[in-house]
């Protein structure tokens, strides 16, 4: 009967800590197990691939002026912000707030939150960048967002403003997947996003 | 929800007008593009000149590249040709036509190869946190990597390691294969130390 190859016998064949006298063995089960031939194959390239890894990373003021040869597209009217039928999202969970027992690097780098409202759901994920603020060197942060439920409307338009405020900062429109991504300082901020039957505040959103 | 922008929906939203959709493009192949420039032997410079016209050519090229699966084909090509004309402005590169034979197109296997690294790069940055940090601390110990040396780099029981391998490469697997990672040519032979 064939040998069921298992992740920890891939693993140590990749490592080379297998016993000798089990190697015939399992050298014979990946020719009968081509899934797990291939396995070891893409886990073998990818540290090939790290460990021959020769990239350079460019300078931050080569990337900087890359970036400014875009022109952004005009600024969208965004009137429907001020709009009466306004509805305040609830904030259902918070990653910062369940992770806090465990506070990590990692959890300060990264947060997710996510919002309700009648049939309407909306993640976001904030991600501090690498790249900071020109002035303050603060960093910046990069915020994506996904809009769900059935209600969710085929073209969504999305404005970041100050909290409290009706001023667009950032104003974006989510890709065909409802899915939306914005770049902003530390700070805090309401996010409006424009439904068919009114507007949908994220309020005083903390991003830092 | 981490997710992942794909490379026709960053195109779309830059045709859109989206400057944060250009700033993930500059950020996720800045390195590709630079790092060409400089496997070439081209000073800091002319890597950045190269940069700078590659980077103006996808922006004028965007409408075109709307259905474009994978950027980096095209920006390794593209990048190649930059090398080779701002290398050949200067008198700094006499040995370029020897790293360059052929003008129009990079040798297949260095393509594959910096397009791979890219991935597997783009891979790991995507998997982020604790399975990145392992994977990267296992692949960069060598071919018979040091479990007590990765447990105490990351700070972990070495008992850990195996299933949290398994798990973690697991969902690395995925996401190259959602990036368009192949399976490399020798996974016939995978018996072969590498």
């Amino acid at each position: 009967m064939p040998r069921k190859l298992t992740d920890e016998t891939i693993f140590a064949f990749a490592d080379g800590t297998l016993p000798a006298d089990e190697h015939a063995a399992v050298t014979a089960a990946f020719r009968d197990d081509p899934a797990a031939a291939r396995r070891l194959a893409l886990y073998r390239s990818a540290a090939r691939s790290v460990r021959e890894d020769d990239t350079v990373a460019p300078p931050a003021p080569t990337v900087v002026r890359a970036k400014a040869i875009f022109t952004p597209a005009p600024e969208p009217s965004v009137a429907w912000v001020a709009s009466l039928q306004r509805t305040i999202a609830e904030l259902i969970y918070d990653s910062r707030v369940q992770l806090a027992a465990v506070r990590s690097a990692a959890t300060e780098r990264r947060f997710e939150l996510t919002y309700e409202q009648n049939d309407c759901s909306v993640d976001l994920q904030a991600e501090r960048l690498t790249t900071t603020e020109p002035e303050s060197g603060d960093p910046r942060w990069r915020l994506q967002g996904q809009i769900g439920g059935p209600n969710r409307p085929d073209e969504l338009e999305v404005v970041v403003t100050r909290a409290g405020s009706e001023t667009p900062i950032v104003a974006t429109a989510a890709d065909e997947g409802a899915y939306f991504c914005v770049e902003l300082a530390p700070g805090r901020y309401d996010l409006h996003l424009k439904l068919a039957d009114g507007v949908l505040v994220l309020p005083d959103l903390d991003v830092s | 929800m981490a997710k992942h922008r794909s490379d026709p929906a960053l195109v779309r939203a830059c045709l859109r007008g989206e400057q944060a959709a250009w700033d993930a493009i500059v950020d996720q192949y800045g390195r590709l593009v630079y790092s060409i420039a400089r496997r070439y032997g081209l000073v800091d410079a002319d890597a950045d000149d190269v940069f700078q016209n590659v980077f103006l050519l996808l922006h004028r090229t965007l409408e075109r590249l709307r259905d474009q699966t994978r950027l980096s084909a095209w920006l390794i090509t593209t990048t190649h040709r930059e090398c080779w004309r701002v290398g050949k402005k200067s008198d700094r590169y006499p040995e370029l036509d020897e790293r360059i034979a052929d003008v129009g197109t990079p040798d297949p296997v260095d393509a594959d190869r910096w397009e791979r690294q890219h991935l597997v790069r783009e891979g790991l940055d995507q998997l982020g946190g604790r399975c990145r940090d392992l994977l990267l601390a296992l692949f960069q110990g060598g071919e018979t990597p040091s479990y007590d040396h990765v447990a105490a780099q990351l700070g972990i029981p070495v008992g850990s390691i195996g299933p949290t391998r398994a798990r973690c490469f697991a969902k690395l697997e995925k996401i190259l294969r959602e990036l368009g990672v192949q399976t490399p040519e020798d996974a016939e032979n995978p018996l072969e130390p590498h």
